[in-house]
């Protein structure tokens, strides 16, 4: 892990395209502006966590659902619209 | 269609598939190394479905189009996920949702829906910070919820997804 002192106004850049910015800090606050390429998601941790246990969870359970299937050709959309 | 793959899940037994069938994921948050799935019908439930990874034999995750449950349900999509996934027409959206099934009690995480790009199949689990939505928002049961009523609307609502 690298750990580096920025002051307000100073950034970090990550690779070509994520620029990392200090824009304030009080406290025990920083605010913290980010430039990235769209395609890059940008997360709050603890939001991030909270779904990768949610899909830990969904993983895990299901086990009464087991069951035959079918191949889905076509839209998922059209097939739960019922238009089969 | 391409070359047949064939695949041994633990989870739904065994598949063949097309490649054109395959869709390509970012990796979903607490899976970083799987992207490449397929979507099943589910043969007991029409409602739900399967995605199931040809990476990995134990995982498998139910889906469902939320709106079939929660009819008024508007996802937490921005206009960067439209982009991030190459979407340029509403047409191309598919969005589906991560089911739990936990003891009776069945939950769709409406915070964090998956959509996928249809045209060019690749997708993406959307990290919503949508305080109206949760991770695991309860539906009632599934008999209930399966009216046809509640199909109409969702076809309804997919429609009125935000064109990029």
């Amino acid at each position: 892990m690298l750990v580096l002192t920025r002051r307000h106004g100073e950034s970090v850049r990550i690779g070509q395209h994520i620029r990392v910015t200090v824009v304030a800090s009080t406290g025990a606050q920083v605010r913290i502006a980010i430039e990235a390429p769209e395609e890059i998601g940008i997360f709050r941790e603890e939001i991030f966590e909270q779904v990768a246990s949610a899909n830990v969870e969904a993983a895990s359970r299901g086990n009464a659902m087991v069951g035959p299937i079918r191949v889905v050709r076509g839209h998922a959309k059209n097939r739960m619209g019922g238009s089969e | 269609m391409g070359d047949l793959i064939s695949f041994e899940s633990r989870r739904v037994g065994k598949i063949e598939v097309s490649e054109a069938e395959v869709v390509t994921f970012e990796p979903l948050p607490g899976f970083p190394n799987r992207s490449r799935f397929v979507i099943m019908e589910h043969a007991e439930a029409a409602e739900m479905a399967w995605l199931v990874s040809l990476e990995d034999p134990d995982l498998a995750f139910v889906v469902a189009a939320p709106w079939t449950f929660f009819p008024n349900y508007d996802p937490p999509l921005e206009r960067e996920h439209l982009a991030a996934l190459g979407i340029e027409k509403r047409e191309e959206v598919e969005l589906l949702s991560i089911v739990t099934l936990s003891g009776k009690s069945i939950f769709l995480n409406l915070a964090a829906p998956l959509v996928i790009n249809v045209t060019n199949r690749r997708g993406i689990q959307v990290v919503g910070e949508d305080p109206r939505y949760t991770t695991r928002a309860a539906i009632p049961t599934l008999d209930a919820a399966a009216s046809a009523a509640s199909i109409r609307t969702a076809s309804k609502a997919v429609a009125s997804t935000p064109a990029p």
